[in-house]
């Protein structure tokens, strides 16, 4: 490890920290990355083609690993031993952390949608929410150079209203579409609603030391031959080989230090296998530790110059609180029992997608909310589970040559869809320190307030009613249970980990944490790189932006500090 | 006690014979109609530690004892067998140690396993019950083949009104879950995947002949072109 002073402390290794640690050891700065859980390298950890039957319980859900026992999630899952958080009464909030180097990018689900020039502007189009300080046009060179660099395939450009294409060499080709998504994108084109292919951060075509897919083996499981991106194949890597990044596993921080002038001189951290207390000394600070996490840290970095927390004193840090709209539905389709075996696996997401199609709907006001949801989709003859022998059973109870032929017959015919829509921001949902809660540590733990708003609900209703439609189409039935309310559909808040906006953006100190290119207005040397700055929170799932955003802060950090300015 | 004492709710005139027979049984074992919400006390609370937040998924293990019994085990595999008997090349379920699986899973101490074995274990002993009440046999596992499926074609009836009803459905789920999921149940099922590719394959000229013909009967036509 490189003797302190450090030239930059990165707090986090997920898709910010990884990104900013990437750009940062390329110019030569000497980085230390803090990741509060422990080393975990893909390429000999990631359980490939390891069958459910070699797996405890079959590998089912259990609390320790609440999305399977393969699930590349370690040390944690919707809670972390000795870490608490609390939400507020009146509340429901889940809160996803893993305690191990990459963070979520080990598990995450690798949808790689660009937002849109619509989604930087909400509040001008439609006088709800807030914009961005920047524009489409400010962060569009970022993805270029993001689905560059990590691979993103779901080429070619698709012309679609607020979807943006990218240059045609910046995305792989996709993948064809899978058996049942033919007709699932089928039924959704009977309603004059196109599809796309998913613009996915797992390569079609090799890319460096990195294997093209090979469309076998959950990608929730991280990928031992590099085929998705993965912070810790894809960033950490190369960020080690220039020499200029030391890594220190099991480092929680939990408050930036201040020098007499106010700068960030550093940050203190619990180590959490001895309970120690550490503090470490760099030139600049970077918050990458997840957008809940890293209000956290501003939030416990009080001071006499601070006494609420850094950067709060407007009381904005934790505000903005947002995740994505999420509802979903599964179906049996009887008119897929009659296709061809196929193998399904392919990509573990879905090669086509249906983005949202109704912005002319809500031009013309003949919808009653006002921001768009995309639809995923997952079916086919893929790997059984409990589940999927939940949906294919029908309760008759049938036993012997019956229940062979029914499931033979009905095995390729359930799909489950999904919508994922945007969030308005409101005053109801944040997060901010429980008075009286601490960790095992002693360290005050976050406290979440959450209230979809009635737009989030109307679009929950909208999106189950589209479900209906599109699986009446199909002549299919829904399994049960199924909700047309939108306060019963709509996810919990957390629930689909796209938790982000909790130190947001903007062009003044009185209405955002840090300025455009995410450095705090209060400590002029710190600065955020994951999803607490962002303002609105799309549709599209947040990870490529995440990159991109981190990239560019990183950039200008990168500028400034070997100018000397910082 | 006549067999065809109902329940609380009045409704046990079912009119499988055999229904009526164990159900008298099963009335004049215990005395009373109190019997259908009869604890059997049978599950020990589990002090098993799960596999944690940090398995070894590639070579893992089950931590925890397994809890059933010989005569358990061999219940749970009779009941697998008779849910998924072999059938051609297909195994049967016991055959591929669905048994095990059963035995593991309500062996488990995670919540929605221990709420399993209460079930399971409940349901277990009154298959035992009733096999002592219709032969001789000390439990269901050892009893007669005439009586276990006398017993398995009561537990199993459809209509589901006996107290066994969520047992069985349990049971049932389980067993089916765990044939699936092994390499048996994927042949049997037609799952082909879990196998590297060179290329994505574009849908067959059968595949797409067959999906036009889903389009023409369900009458899905593009309208992608027409509409904005």
């Amino acid at each position: 490890m490189a003797a302190e002073p450090f030239d930059v402390l990165i707090v986090g290794s997920g898709a910010g920290g990884g990104m900013a640690a990437y750009e940062l050891t390329r110019r030569g700065l000497k980085v230390l990355m803090l990741e509060a859980g422990r080393n975990y390298d893909p390429v000999t950890e990631t359980p490939m083609f390891n069958l459910p039957s070699e797996a405890p319980l079959r590998g089912e859900p259990t609390p320790d690993k609440p999305f399977g026992f393969y699930d590349a999630t370690i040390g944690g899952g919707w809670d972390v031993p000795d870490e608490p958080y609390t939400v507020a009464e009146g509340s429901e909030f889940k809160w996803w952390r893993p305690r191990m180097l990459g963070g979520r990018t080990n598990h995450w689900g690798r949808i790689a949608l660009r937002f849109g020039p619509y989604d930087f502007k909400p509040y001008s189009r439609d006088g709800l929410g807030f914009d961005w300080p920047v524009g489409y046009d400010d962060i569009a060179p970022w993805y270029d150079k993001v689905e560059k660099l990590i691979g993103v395939s779901g080429g070619p450009p698709q012309g679609l209203e607020n979807i943006p294409d990218s240059p045609v060499d910046c995305l792989q080709p996709a993948p064809p579409p899978k058996t049942y998504e033919l007709l699932v994108t089928r039924a959704f084109a009977s309603m004059g609603i196109p599809s796309a292919p998913t613009h996915a951060a797992i390569l079609t075509q090799p890319l460096g030391d990195r294997a093209a897919c090979f469309y076998a083996t959950s990608c929730i499981r991280g990928c031992a031959i590099k085929a998705n991106f993965q912070s810790t194949t894809v960033l950490i890597p190369p960020a080690l080989a220039t020499g200029n990044l030391s890594v220190r596993t099991d480092a929680l921080v939990y408050q930036v230090d201040l020098d007499k002038a106010g700068k960030a001189s550093g940050v203190s951290f619990v180590d959490r296998r001895t309970g120690a207390h550490h503090s470490v000394r760099a030139r600049i600070v970077v918050l990458s530790a997840g957008a809940g996490e890293t209000a956290r840290i501003l939030l416990n970095s009080k001071s006499t110059l601070f006494p609420d927390g850094i950067g709060n004193g407007d009381g904005l840090v934790g505000r903005y609180l947002m995740d994505t709209v999420g509802t979903k539905v599964t179906a049996r389709i009887p008119a897929l029992e009659d296709m061809p075996v196929t193998n399904d696996d392919g990509m573990s997401v879905m090669h086509s997608y249906i983005p949202w199609w109704g912005h002319g709907m809500q031009a013309r006001k003949e919808l009653d909310f006002p921001r768009g949801y995309h639809v995923e989709m997952q079916g086919g003859r893929i790997m059984p589970s409990f589940s999927m022998v939940d949906w294919i059973d029908d309760g008759q109870g049938l036993r012997g040559p019956e229940l062979r032929a029914m499931m033979r017959r009905r095995f390729g015919s359930t799909l489950r869809m999904s919508s994922r829509g945007e969030m308005i921001p409101n005053d109801d949902s944040y997060c901010d320190l429980d008075p009286k809660v601490k960790d095992k540590w002693g360290i005050p733990v976050l406290r979440f307030h959450w209230k979809w708003g009635e737009t989030e609900i109307r679009q929950a209703a909208h999106a189950a009613k589209m479900f209906e439609d599109v699986i009446g189409r199909m002549g299919g039935t829904i399994v049960p249970p199924f909700e047309r309310d939108g306060a019963k559909a709509i996810s919990k808040g957390g629930e689909i980990i796209h938790e982000v906006g909790t130190a947001r953006m903007g062009d003044a100190e009185r209405n955002s944490v840090v300025d455009r290119l995410g450095r705090s207005w209060a400590v002029r040397n710190l600065f955020v790189a994951d999803g607490a700055v962002m303002v609105s929170s799309p549709d599209k799932n947040p990870t490529l932006s995440i990159l991109a955003l981190s990239w560019r802060t990183a950039t200008h950090l990168g500028d400034l500090a070997q100018r000397g300015e910082l | 006690m006549s067999e065809a004492a109902p329940d609380q709710e009045g409704r046990f005139a079912l009119d499988r014979r055999t229904v009526l027979v164990w159900a008298g049984a099963l009335a004049a074992a215990f005395g009373t109609a109190q019997h259908f919400g009869m604890d059997l006390s049978l599950s020990s609370p589990l002090k098993a530690d799960g596999y944690g937040r940090d398995p070894n998924m590639l070579a893992s293990s089950v931590p925890w004892p397994r809890l059933l019994s010989a005569e358990q085990r061999q219940a749970v595999r009779l009941i697998a067998d008779f849910i998924l008997p072999r059938e051609g090349e297909a195994p049967s379920a016991g055959e591929v140690g669905v048994h095990e699986l059963v035995d593991e899973w309500v062996s488990a101490p995670y919540p929605e396993q221990q709420g399993d074995n209460a079930l399971i274990l409940d349901g277990l002993a009154r298959m035992d019950i009733w096999s002592q009440r219709r032969g001789d046999a000390k439990d269901f596992a050892s009893a007669d083949a005439g009586v276990q499926a006398a017993v398995l074609a009561m537990v199993a009836d459809p209509a589901g009104t006996l107290p066994t009803a969520p047992f069985w459905k349990r049971l049932r789920r389980l067993v089916i879950g765990a044939y699936y999921t092994t390499e048996a149940g994927f042949a049997d099922i037609g799952y082909i995947g879990n196998q590297p590719l060179k290329a994505f394959p574009a849908p067959t000229p059968e595949v797409l002949a067959a999906m036009e013909r889903a389009y023409a009967r369900l009458g899905l036509i593009d309208r992608t072109q027409s509409a904005g």
